[in-house]
């Protein structure tokens, strides 16, 4: 601050005029009053100017400015100290010091004046050597009370360092020491937090592979425990030992060194599971053996799916179902017998036996009842095995084979097995006290339509089935033994037949059996082609014995003529095929009796013709033509001689003129008006042609008659054929037809 | 795993087992006994006739709000040469649908003998339904609404038209039949109450029945 305050002193002063040096060193009066007259150009005036223009207001000038006048108390002159402030102030730029020496210029003046100039005076002059005394006695001050912190506190504190120190050292050591022991400690700790983690994560996963490869004590319990019902926690306890199985195998099979574990899982959880399956088998056991209360029960969805799971054991399921099957046999069997019995509680639905009096009714009630439970049993065991019954209403039932179809099948056989028994023993009964065929045949109808219904359910080897199929048997043959011996009969009390030579009455009886087994077989409750060689026999049984039974009676008549015997034949024959003809099966028997017809017909044609050749007088004719050696001409025979010829011929026209062309009384015991129709014409053609013969004969020059158209043209039809056949109203064309064809 | 009270069971193993109800349909040929049963069963119909072959069987389990019912359908064949075998069927059956064609006279005159025949293998141990089928046939329509109504008030029956192969009604009338069975929910629930109660721990009886509604058998 002094070196810079005397600097700016000198280079002021030379700068405007060597004079100045005085002005500057005047009183701030004087100085003042000589500004305003000096140039403005003038550096000390600008200077002025500044200084002038400087501001103290500010609060450290101000402070610095009471520091300053506390030096110069009263006694001594402060302002002095101003001016010199003033003359820093100047040269200083905004230095604390130049500030106040300007401030104090314009203030203490009137101080200055009233305080002793002397004082300002001596300020002015000992301003520095003040100041610095002042710095000298605070330093000096300073440097006492250092002495004093370093003679006593100093020491002390280094003492107090030292020891420090010299614990820190300890510390050290010690730390050190506590550091190396720590290591190890630590290094300790680290592999123990290590195996730790390891520890935890072997944890897991062994906590994981336990519940992935052992059973809680929950499913254990399950399993083996007979407090659990069961149900879904036995099942998914058994579902968890299965798949554990299943994952243990899989890990077995991999290249892994210790399998001991993966044994040890299997061969436990191999004994759980059996005895989860024991289990399973039990409660079916139990379950089977308490559904003989009901004939229609439903399974219950926990029996379906323990059945379904042990399907794995087929063992245990045979044995439960064996259970299952017996349980149901005595149940059907002591129901059936109930039905048949006791019927319903009240009376309703009354006992089947009730109908005992009537055939049809008491076995088709047996028979419908058996099917009703057969119908039970299905459903049960479809549900019993979760099979669904897809098919159509109607639509026919087909055995699809497969594991369960196997299981069904055979269990609704042994289900069914006892009611057969009963069955068939009443059914027997039944057939046997029958009297008539029609009963029979009607029980062995229905037998063999339940059989068919029941084989597609059931099966044809089915045990119900094969005894349908037996009581089936049995009901024909009692009906076939019946109309045997009906037969038989037919045939051991024979009489000759009546004169009428209409069929017998035990022919018309016969027809009558005939005619009902037909109605019963037409409106069959089974489709057709199932029956006919069935009905083929029943034909054959009845019809045969019947013919021969006519041909016996016929042989009975002592006087029997052929043609009697043909017109009975005849009579008898069609009267069986108009029983037969209204159905469609008997079209061959029909044709086969048409064969016996046709072949009586010929024998009357034949007859007939003979003797309308007798009557027509040209038969001594025909005889000759017939008989005559080859080389004499007829005209020489006696018999076929001229006058003969014209007799014979004159015999024709008569016989013509009486001729009855539609029939003849010799053909009125023949009961068909179509076959005496038929008869007659072919053998009216046959005489027609017997008399073409004669005419031939006699125009033949060999056979040397004189005026052969004479001789026949004398007498109708004179010799003209197309003239006969109008006569006889047959068709010349038709000839050969009619006679050799009787067809109908 | 173990948590199987809150899972969604696959099959409800806590429902007991059903009765079965036996049902028969009656009627003459061609009423539409076969096309009530497809209708009810799989509801669709068959445009081809073709006459029923004997007797046949065929069954649905039916969920109701209160109670869930087996019916035990049997269809029998209108053929005259079949009606014989009838009565026995009647003989077991705790229901009968005597079905006519509401276009066919006749077929509804023979009602009466039908029901005779229920009424004499039966009693009044049966529950008789007279139907209408063929609903549809409105134009062909030979025997009226009210006229069936009055025969079955007469005869104290049930009546109800329907339509197998518009499939109007079908539903209801089963439905209606389930309905009308003599208490057998109690029953079925008593049964087997007392001799499952090792499995039934937890049934609750009718609130089982949406789960297993699915299923269509």
């Amino acid at each position: 601050m002094q070196s810079s305050l005397s600097k700016s002193t000198v280079s002021a002063l030379p700068l405007p005029s060597p004079s100045s040096s005085s002005i500057s060193l005047a009183s701030p009066l004087q100085r003042g009053a000589a500004l305003p007259s000096s140039s403005a150009r003038n550096p000390i005036s600008l200077r002025l100017y500044k200084v002038l223009g400087t501001n103290f207001q500010d609060p450290t000038t101000r402070e610095a400015l009471e520091t300053l006048s506390s030096f110069y108390a009263p006694e001594i002159a402060t302002p002095g100290q101003t001016e010199v402030g003033d003359e820093d102030e100047d040269e200083g730029s905004d230095e604390e010091d130049g500030d106040e020496g300007s401030d104090a210029q314009p203030i203490p003046m009137p101080r200055n004046e009233k305080i002793d100039g002397d004082i300002a005076e001596k300020a002015r002059k000992l301003f520095r050597k003040n100041v610095e005394g002042r710095l000298l006695e605070g330093s000096y001050k300073f440097l006492q009370a250092f002495k004093e912190v370093d003679e006593q506190k100093l020491d002390v504190l280094q003492v107090h360092v030292k020891d420090m120190q010299g614990r820190c050292d300890e510390a050290q050591v010690k730390l050190q020491a506590t550091n190396e022991g720590c290591k190890y400690l630590l290094e300790r700790a680290g592999s123990l937090q290590m195996q730790r983690q390891n520890t935890i994560a072997r944890q897991s996963i062994i906590s994981a592979f336990l519940s992935r490869f052992t059973l809680t004590e929950a499913e254990t319990e399950a399993l083996t425990s007979r407090d659990v019902p069961v149900g879904r926690r036995v099942f998914d306890a058994m579902d968890k030992t299965a798949r554990i199985r299943e994952d243990c195998q899989v890990l077995l099979s991999g290249d892994g060194g210790d399998d001991q574990a993966g044994l040890d899982i299997m061969s436990m959880t191999a004994e759980r599971l059996e005895q989860g399956y024991q289990k399973l088998f039990r409660w079916c056991s139990f379950e089977f053996r308490q559904l003989a209360r009901d004939a229609h029960l439903d399974v219950a969805p926990v029996m379906s799916e323990a059945v379904r799971r042990l399907r794995q054991r087929p063992d245990l399921l045979a044995e439960a179902l064996k259970i299952l099957s017996s349980v149901r046999q005595a149940t059907l069997l002591s129901l059936f017998l109930e039905a048949l019995t006791r019927g319903g509680p009240g009376g309703l639905p009354r006992p089947i036996e009730l109908h005992a009096h009537d055939p049809m009714r008491y076995v088709g009630d047996m028979l419908a009842w058996v099917h009703q439970a057969m119908a039970g049993e299905r459903e049960f065991l479809d549900g019993l095995f979760g099979v669904k019954d897809g098919r159509m209403v109607g639509s026919i039932r087909e055995y699809k084979g497969g594991e369960v179809q196997e299981y069904i099948r055979a269990l609704m056989d042994e289900d069914l097995e006892k009611l057969c028994m009963p069955l068939k023993v009443r059914v027997q009964q039944t057939i046997k006290s029958q009297e008539g065929s029609i009963t029979s045949y009607k029980i062995a109808n229905l037998l063999q339509f339940y059989k068919v219904t029941v084989q597609g359910t059931v099966g044809a080897d089915a045990i119900l089935s094969q005894t349908l199929q037996e009581a089936t048997e049995i009901a024909y043959q009692v009906f076939f033994d019946t109309i045997e011996a009906q037969g038989r009969s037919l045939l051991r009390f024979l009489h000759p037949p009546e004169a009428d030579l209409s069929p017998p009455l035990a022919l018309r009886d016969t027809s009558q059996v005939l005619r009902d087994i037909m109605s019963v077989y037409d409106s069959s409750l089974l489709e057709a082609p199932a029956q006919d060689q069935m009905q083929a026999q029943i034909l054959d049984a009845i019809v045969d014995p019947a013919l021969e039974m006519c041909k016996r009676m016929f042989a009975m008549r002592r006087d029997g003529t052929k043609w009697d015997r043909a017109v009975f034949l005849i009579n008898c024959t069609v009267f069986l095929q108009t029983v037969l003809q209204p159905y469609e099966f008997t079209k061959t028997h029909v044709a086969s009796l048409e064969e016996e017809v046709n072949e009586s017909v010929q024998i009357l044609v034949d007859e007939h013709y003979a003797l309308l050749l007798q009557e027509s007088g040209l038969a001594p004719i025909i005889e000759s033509i017939n008989t005559k050696p080859a080389d004499r001409p007829l005209s020489h025979i006696a018999s076929a001689d001229s006058s003969s010829v014209t007799s014979a011929l004159s015999n024709f026209d008569a016989f013509l003129s009486t001729l009855d062309v539609i029939s003849s009384p010799r053909l009125t015991l023949l009961s068909v008006p179509r076959l005496v129709t038929k008869v007659h014409r072919a053998a009216l053609a046959r005489i027609g042609r017997a008399y073409g013969t004669v005419c031939e004969a006699v125009k033949k020059a060999e056979n040397r008659y004189e005026f052969a158209s004479t001789l026949l043209g004398s007498r109708r039809p004179f010799g003209q054929m197309s003239v006969l056949w109008q006569v006889l109203g047959v068709d010349e064309g038709g000839i050969d037809g009619v006679a050799d064809s009787v067809s109908v | 795993m173990a948590t199987h009270s809150g899972t969604p069971a696959t099959a409800d193993f806590s429902s007991s087992p059903l009765k079965r109800t036996k049902i028969v349909l009656l009627g003459d040929q061609s009423v539409g006994k076969t096309s009530l049963i497809t209708r009810f069963m799989y509801d669709t119909f068959d445009n081809t006739y073709q006459a029923t072959i004997g007797i046949d069987f065929l069954s649905k389990t039916m969920y109701l709000e209160d109670r869930t019912v087996r019916l035990q359908l049997w269809d029998t064949a209108g053929q005259e040469r079949f009606r014989s075998l009838i009565p026995s069927y009647i003989r077991d059956s705790s229901v009968a649908i005597v079905v006519f064609d509401i276009t066919n006279r006749a077929s509804f005159l023979s009602t009466s003998k039908w029901i005779d025949d229920v009424r004499s293998e039966r009693g009044n141990d049966v529950i008789i339904v007279l139907v209408g089928n063929k609903a549809d046939l409105s134009d062909k329509r030979q025997v009226t609404h009210e006229e069936a109504t009055a025969k079955s008030t007469e005869l104290g029956i049930m009546f109800m038209e329907t339509s197998a192969k518009a499939g109007h009604n079908v539903k209801s009338l089963f439905k209606k039949i389930a309905m009308s069975l003599p208490g057998m929910e109690k029953d079925g629930a008593a049964a087997s109450g007392a001799e499952n109660q090792k499995i039934d721990v937890k049934t609750t009886g009718a609130s089982d029945v949406p789960d297993a509604s699915q299923c269509n058998c």
